[in-house]
C-alpha cells in the first residue's frame, strides 16, 4: 500500500471518528435542562432511600442519611459531568 | 378546576370488571397501555403480512424502525447484543406509541406517570444487573473502580459509582416522565393564551402553536429513542465490562 493511500485512509477514519463524536454529543443534547434535573433528583432520591434504610439497619438515626445524601449527590454531580462537560 | 394544565395527567377509573373475586379496575392508562399495544401488533402484522422483495410503504416504514433499532443495538452494545434486539425493539415501540397516543387530542399520555416509566426502567436495570452477574459472575464488581483511580481513592469511588449505579433507573424514569409532562403542560398553558390572543391577533397564533404540537411530536419520538440508546448504553456495560 503506497504512502498516498494510508494517508487517505487515515483522513477518512479521523473524519469518521468526528462524525461519531458529533453524533453522541447531540443525543444527550435534546433537553439538557431537563436532563440534568432529572440526575440530579434521581441522586438524592437513591440517597435518601439508601440512607433511610441502612440508619433503620442499624439505628444511626441521621449518621448514614447525610453519608448516603453527599455521596449520591457527587454522584449525580459526576454523572452530569461525565455526560456533558467530558463530551464537549 | 377543570381547566387546569395538570387536570389531563389524573387517573380515571373507566370500568371495574369482577374476575374471580376480584375487582379489575381498568383507568384511563391501563386502556391506553392495551390500545398501544394493540396498535403496535396490528401495525406490525398488516406492514409484514405480504413480504416483498420491493417493499411497499407499510412495510417500509416498519422496516425503517426495525432497521434503527438493530442500528442502534449494534452501535452501542456490538454483536453480542443481536439477541436482546426484540426486548429493545418492544420497548422503544411501546413508549413511542405511547407518547404519540398521548398527542391525540383528549387521549391521555401513558408515560407521563412515574410509576410507568419506573417500571420499564427497572425492567432494563434488573436484566442489566442479573446478567452482569450471569456473564461475569462477581468480576462485575470491577465496574463500580474506574480504570486509573489511585488506591487511596478507590473505597471512596466505588461508593461514588455504587450510587450513580443505583439511581440509573431512577434518572431514566424521571427523565421521560418530565419531559412529557413538562411538553404537555406548557402545550395546555400556551393554548390557553391562544384562545385569548386570538381576539387581538386573529389567525397569526394558530401557526405557532401547530409549530409547537409538531415540536412536542418530535420530543415524543426522541425521548423513547434516549430511553433506547440509555439502556443500550447500560446493556452495553454489564455485556462488554472493561
Amino acid at each position: 500500500m503506497t504512502d498516498n493511500n494510508i494517508e487517505g485512509v487515515k483522513k477518512r477514519i479521523e473524519k469518521i471518528k468526528e462524525e461519531q463524536l458529533s453524533i453522541s454529543s447531540k443525543k444527550h443534547a435534546s433537553s439538557p435542562i431537563i436532563d440534568i434535573a432529572s440526575e440530579l433528583v434521581a441522586g438524592v432520591i437513591v440517597g435518601v432511600i439508601v440512607g433511610i434504610l441502612l440508619d433503620k439497619l442499624f439505628s444511626s438515626k441521621p449518621l448514614f442519611l447525610i453519608l448516603c445524601i453527599i455521596l449520591a449527590s457527587i454522584a449525580a454531580f459526576r454523572s452530569i459531568w461525565r455526560k456533558y462537560i467530558k463530551i464537549h | 378546576m377543570k381547566h387546569s394544565p395538570l387536570d389531563q395527567f389524573k387517573i380515571k377509573e373507566i370500568a371495574n370488571i369482577q374476575l374471580f373475586g376480584h375487582d379489575v379496575i381498568v383507568t384511563n392508562s391501563a386502556l391506553f397501555m392495551i390500545i398501544a399495544s394493540f396498535f403496535i401488533i396490528l401495525y406490525f402484522t398488516l406492514a409484514f403480512k405480504n413480504k416483498k422483495l420491493v417493499p411497499t410503504r407499510l412495510q417500509l416504514s416498519g422496516e425503517l424502525f426495525y432497521n434503527l433499532i438493530t442500528d442502534t443495538v449494534n452501535q452501542n452494545v456490538g454483536v453480542k447484543g443481536k439477541k436482546f434486539v426484540p426486548l429493545i425493539f418492544t420497548l422503544f415501540m411501546f413508549i413511542m406509541v405511547c407518547n404519540l397516543f398521548g398527542m391525540i387530542p383528549y387521549g391521555f399520555t401513558v408515560t407521563s406517570h412515574i410509576s410507568i416509566t419506573f417500571a420499564l426502567a427497572m425492567m432494563v436495570f434488573l436484566l442489566v444487573t442479573l446478567l452482569g452477574f450471569i456473564l461475569h459472575g462477581f468480576h462485575f464488581f470491577s465496574l463500580f473502580l474506574p480504570a486509573g483511580t489511585p488506591w487511596w481513592l478507590a473505597p471512596l469511588m466505588v461508593l461514588i459509582e455504587l450510587f450513580a449505579y443505583l439511581a440509573r433507573p431512577v434518572s431514566l424514569s424521571l427523565r421521560l416522565a418530565a419531559n412529557m409532562v413538562a411538553g404537555h403542560v406548557l402545550l395546555k398553558v400556551i393554548a390557553g393564551f391562544i384562545v385569548s390572543m386570538a381576539f387581538y391577533l386573529k389567525i397569526f397564533p394558530i401557526p405557532f402553536i401547530s409549530v409547537l404540537i409538531g415540536f412536542e411530536i418530535f420530543v415524543a419520538i426522541l425521548q423513547a429513542y434516549i430511553f433506547t440508546i440509555l439502556s443500550c448504553v447500560y446493556l452495553n456495560d454489564a455485556i462488554n465490562l472493561h
